[in-house]
């Protein structure tokens, strides 16, 4: 298969994944799954930014020992890998934040669903 | 009115894709080295990373040194999901954070094959965690990464062992490590201010070593404090959720 068709089939695979988390986040009533939808959707962005950073016959950006000037073309984008690191450590500590106030809110309303959490709250 | 609302959830949705699989059609091929995202700002990165930061890995060197103000703020972010945590569950009140009357079983979670498995196990995952930190310059590796491994390691003792009280920290104590790791992050960057050098410019620092070498271990104090807050705050974030099934 030739380049071009081979990104754009990368390509629309993480727009899938972020388009299943977008799906259940709108359609889903259970905020568990919600939660979820949410971090497939935080995993789309996070394989889109890896793909961009990928170059060929490169290697990792790691300076191998003894290249005294490293050039460009011989390593990956790092700056990608970096903000990932990031985000997915971001991605965890909501997904905390996120599970504690599901707790709570269980706690109080003994259910998850969106339709009888509405139907409480009236 | 919710019932609408459930019916046109897939209008956004339509047009989501529309969008995404339209613009998919007009990013660059991928691996192509002279994709925009490849010779923009990366080279100056790539190419002169070892030179100033003495760190190998780029990703580290980038994190830890041309980007520290950014993880500070990371490092605070985290802290404070897991202070929200333990605001939003009620950990503060004493009836819930103080010891359980309860016998601990010797497994609560757990059986004899994975308790003598995990034995086993966890000091090489709380080595390989240091390891990681330690050698985050010259390999993969970093504070981020080590303190989810270490976390990881002391989850997996509370999963085993449930939560016996030898293995027991209260969460107000475990916040309190997390901010310690936030402390020795800033303190760094406090020192080199004292020492007439921008916050977090390692080159001040008052240790013997010279260039790359000198900038290489303030990264590796501030990498520190990453580690201690991630693993404080990932097990944190653990026991203030698994708090109620307890009782």
């Amino acid at each position: 298969m030739e380049a071009e068709t081979l990104s754009f089939v990368n390509y629309c695979l993480a727009a899938s994944l972020f388009l299943i988390g977008l799906y259940g986040i709108l359609a889903r009533p259970h905020l568990v799954r919600k939660l979820m939808a949410m971090n497939i959707l935080q995993v789309a962005v996070i394989v889109f930014f890896i793909i961009l950073g990928y170059k060929s016959d490169a290697t990792p950006p790691i300076v191998r020992h003894g290249d005294e000037t490293p050039i460009a073309r011989n390593y990956i984008n790092p700056l990608p890998h970096t903000l990932m690191l990031t985000a997915i450590v971001v991605s965890v500590s909501t997904t905390g934040v996120a599970l504690a106030l599901l707790i709570r809110i269980h706690r109080r309303f003994g259910t998850l669903d969106e339709s009888e959490l509405m139907e409480k709250l009236k | 009115m919710q019932q609408i609302f459930q019916r046109i959830a897939w209008l956004p949705f339509v047009a989501a894709a529309a969008i995404l699989f339209y613009a998919a059609r007009d990013l660059p091929t991928i691996a192509d080295p002279n994709a925009p995202a490849s010779t923009h700002v990366s080279p100056r990165y790539i190419e002169s990373a070892v030179a100033e930061t003495g760190a190998a890995n780029m990703v580290t060197a980038v994190l830890a040194d041309y980007r520290a103000y950014d993880t500070l703020g990371e490092t605070v972010v985290i802290l404070t999901a897991g202070l929200a945590c333990l605001l939003v569950l009620g950990a503060f009140t004493p009836a819930r954070s103080g010891p359980t009357e309860k016998k601990a079983t010797p497994y609560e979670f757990g059986s004899d094959i994975v308790d003598a498995t995990s034995r086993l196990l966890i000091p090489f995952i709380s080595l390989f965690a240091f390891y990681v930190v330690v050698h985050g310059h010259t390999s993969p590796g970093g504070g981020f990464q080590g303190g989810a491994i270490c976390a990881a390691a002391i989850i997996l003792v509370r999963l085993v062992r449930g939560r016996a009280p030898a293995f027991r920290l209260l969460p107000t104590y475990t916040v309190a490590i997390g901010s310690i790791g936030v402390l020795v992050y800033t303190g760094t960057g406090l020192v080199s201010l004292f020492f007439e050098k921008n916050f977090l410019d390692y080159s001040g620092l008052p240790l013997p070593f010279h260039g790359g070498h000198l900038r290489e271990m303030g990264s590796l104090s501030v990498e520190t404090g990453v580690f201690i807050t991630v693993t404080a705050v990932m097990v944190l974030i653990f026991d203030v959720l698994t708090m109620g099934s307890e009782e």
